[in-house]
């Protein structure tokens, strides 16, 4: 009989049915079961395990869909029967599966696992549970884990640092808002605990009390969101009081950051430079990674500047990047042709096994490859990974291909919520949050300026420099964040509108003639003010196109509103209609208003 | 087509927009005048240095067919590189942005096709999965109507464009036109 462990995600379904098959001296084969597996792939791993005598660890069996699971219970029907007869009857050691004969090893062993009553799952049909005896398993006594796990790491005081370890899981659980990011099960204890091993072996003279402050901080604030800090923070002092954490440093890793950033020509805020350590640092104990922030918080930013960092340092980094939702799941995994039973491969397989086969563009060189998956989470694709995101790390395919995950390989989720993520997957992956406030638009707009501080105009320099205060400050950037727009806009996109379109303008001042020959003009006069004021004007233009034009009912309020913003007295917009009716005219130096251009 | 202050301002912003290769979203109810302000545009656009393709999304769109479309618009360059005719720019045109289905979780599959376009130019062959084609010169612009379809999109895409809301036109305006 089969046996099928049921229970909440982190409980050990998989290890302990894999560590019971150690323990007799039997192969366990672990297979990641997805609904795109039909009765012939399952056919094939049921033969496969009846002729070798191992066991199968079905992961996530309920995913199977429901058609094949009616198949599957008659399957493993066949092979139970035939294991009780030959027990009968050792002689009888070969049966009909599948109209064929095939051996039959008295070890054979089925195992399910599976979190019922998550997204995407079926229910087993009733004939299908009889065959299983059904175990529950409960979350285990974390802290007896956690000191074994301490004690084995080298700490001597394993018992008492257990407990307060567990201490503040158990707060945090109960006393930090609820995010679906936020996972405080076995496995975010087990990568803390491998981290603090790693800390405790580079400095063996230290207290273990501020090791393991260290390790429990460093671990999990990259995933704690802005308005818990506070509280995060309050629980780990008053767990170890007096204990006075001096940040660690990695300067060598610091530096090269820094100096890729600037390389790129954006700004090497610490902020920006911290989530790109944490980065650094969550992808030295996890081979999974989700970075999780609201569009334009500099998500891609943060890996691509890691990557350039670690090449500086010699490991070169090559990713490969893929939206899974972009082509449908077979196309990612590869599929079976029904008809004519022929393997074809999928984006994703194709990757993994150049990566581990180190084929095409992959060499031995690389240190790091990285497969960046952008792109919304949803139960139906990513569980198929599930056995490549936790401790099994295999990739297995629907065609029995297994790719292994080696050392330099991980998988790098870059998405904007996890809304849809089941606890299985959350708790499989490192976190790293980016918030809004994190690095925000002003580092961007920054990065813009200094192409005009490079280039020989300082004019245009001063002058934005001067109006984004004026025209964009916090108060009036909230402001607008709260109008009503007629789809949802973002910070960061405004910004990006308003430096295309000042880009364009000036482009346009410098290339249409009688526009370029108009500003020569200046030059030679030493007009200076009247070059600032046709900046000022291209800046405003832009403001009011990039920030005002997706304004819904709220774009009266905001002319009005932008026209009192106008100090300059060459620049004050004529009366009547909206801002949006006028636009600038370099030569003239006045807005005209655009009916003054239609035919 | 009778010019107004509505189309002329918007061709000036379009042509900011082409210049830079930037996307843009024009958002408002029927009969704004959404498409006619780009379909205008590209009539009167230079076709040595721009073309254009149009298409309509509808709830049946999905990701493969809308890669059919985009890449019966390119030609091959070099490698895997794929493009209009050098040195041009192409636009392509997509009606009613908000129309394709939405999955159970909440997804459009054409739309994160398009961001991954947008994002790192890159698709991959739908026949050869192992084979990426590079897009190069090309760009999005696009209409959609905020009362219909899924109402919005990702904002994952729609923050590489910029967002023109479009208002029924005033009175006078329809004045000029119909008199």
């Amino acid at each position: 009989m089969g046996s099928s462990p049921q229970g909440p995600a982190g409980t050990g379904k998989t290890e302990t049915t894999k560590d019971l098959g150690r323990a007799l001296g039997l192969q366990v084969v672990v297979f990641n079961c997805s609904d795109q597996m039909n009765y012939m792939s399952m056919a094939q791993i049921f033969m496969g395990l009846s002729q070798t005598g191992s066991w199968g660890c079905f992961d996530e069996f309920n995913r199977i869909s429901i058609e094949v699971l009616s198949v599957v219970s008659t399957q493993v029907k066949y092979c139970l029967d035939a294991v009780r007869e030959m027990k009968i009857n050792p002689a009888k050691n070969m049966f009909i599966f599948m109209d064929e004969e095939i051996s039959l090893r008295l070890t054979v062993g089925f195992f399910i696992t599976m979190n019922p009553g998550y997204a995407g799952r079926t229910e087993l049909p009733e004939n299908l549970k009889a065959l299983f005896r059904s175990c529950a398993m409960v979350t285990p006594d974390i802290v007896l884990i956690c000191e074994n796990m301490l004690m084995s790491e080298g700490f001597a005081t394993a018992k008492e640092l257990s407990k307060k370890f567990m201490c503040l899981y158990d707060l945090a659980k109960s006393l930090l808002s609820k995010q679906i990011h936020y996972d405080w099960g076995l496995r975010a204890v087990k990568s803390v605990l491998r981290q603090a091993g790693g800390l405790k072996r580079a400095e063996p003279d230290i207290s273990e009390d501020l090791i393991l402050k260290r390790g429990l901080k460093d671990f999990n604030w990259p995933k704690i969101v802005v308005e818990d800090r506070m509280v995060f923070d309050g629980l780990i002092r008053d767990l170890f009081p007096n204990i006075v954490v001096v940040p660690q440093v990695n300067e060598e890793l610091q530096g090269r950051i820094v100096k890729k950033t600037k390389e790129m020509g954006l700004q090497a805020e610490d902020l920006f430079v911290l989530k790109v350590v944490q980065l650094a640092e969550i992808l030295d104990v996890r081979h999974c990674c989700f970075i999780i922030g609201s569009p334009g918080a500099a998500k891609s930013t943060i890996w691509k500047v890691l990557a350039g960092a670690n090449t500086l340092a010699g490991k070169d980094t090559i990713y490969d990047i893929v939206d899974p939702k972009a082509i449908t799941a077979d196309e990612l995994y590869g599929c079976m042709n029904p008809k004519t039973k022929e393997w074809k491969d999928g984006v994703l397989s194709v990757i993994m096994r150049d990566m581990n086969k180190n084929n095409g563009p992959y060499k031995p060189h690389h240190k790091y490859k990285w497969i960046i998956l952008d792109g919304d989470v949803d139960p139906e694709w990513i569980e198929s990974l599930n056995t490549v995101m936790d401790d099994n790390k295999v990739l297995t395919l629907v065609s029995q291909e297994r790719i292994p995950l080696t050392p330099e390989m991980r998988l790098i989720l870059e998405v904007s919520h996890l809304k849809n993520a089941t606890p299985a997957t959350v708790s499989r992956g490192g976190v790293l949050f980016v918030n809004d406030s994190d690095v925000g638009w002003k580092p961007f707009f920054d990065s813009w300026l200094t192409k005009y501080k490079k280039g020989d105009d300082e004019h245009a320099y001063t002058i934005f420099q001067l109006n984004i205060s004026q025209y964009l400050g916090d108060s009036q950037v909230d402001d607008l964040r709260s109008k009503v727009h007629i789809t949802p806009v973002c910070d960061m996109q405004c910004v990006q509108s308003l430096t295309t379109i000042i880009d364009q303008l000036y482009h346009q001042l410098h290339t249409v003639k009688a526009q370029y020959d108009f500003l020569k003009k200046l030059k030679e006069e030493g007009n200076g003010d009247r070059i600032k004021d046709i900046y000022e004007a291209f800046f405003i233009f832009a403001t009011m196109w990039a920030y005002g034009a997706s304004l819904d009912e709220d774009k009266n309020a905001f002319s009005n509103q932008y026209r009192s913003l106008v100090t300059n007295p060459n620049l004050k917009f004529p009366e009547g209609g909206q801002i949006f009716d006028y636009y600038y005219d370099v030569i003239e130096g006045i807005w005209k208003h655009w009916d003054t251009l239609t035919p | 087509m009778v010019p107004t202050a509505e189309t002329t301002r918007q061709t000036f912003l379009l042509n900011i927009h082409v210049a830079a290769k930037k996307g843009m979203i024009y958002v408002g109810s029927a009969g704004t005048g959404k498409t006619t302000i780009i379909k205008d545009y590209f009539a009167q656009l230079d076709k040595e240095a721009t073309i254009t393709a149009s298409m309509n999304f509808n709830s049946y769109t999905d990701s493969a067919a809308l890669q059919v479309v985009l890449e019966s618009n390119v030609d091959k360059r070099a490698g895997r590189t794929y493009g209009p005719p050098p040195s041009k720019t192409l636009i392509y045109f997509l009606d009613d942005y908000n129309m394709p289905y939405l999955d159970k979780y909440g997804t459009q599959s054409p739309i994160c096709l398009i961001r991954q376009i947008i994002d790192y130019g890159l698709v991959y062959d739908r026949d050869h999965l192992e084979e990426k084609k590079l897009l190069v010169d090309i760009m999005f612009a696009g209409c959609m109507n905020p009362k219909s379809g899924s109402f919005i999109i990702d904002l994952r895409l729609t923050r590489h464009a910029t967002v023109i809301s479009c208002l029924t036109a005033e009175r006078d305006i329809l004045k000029t036109i119909y008199f």
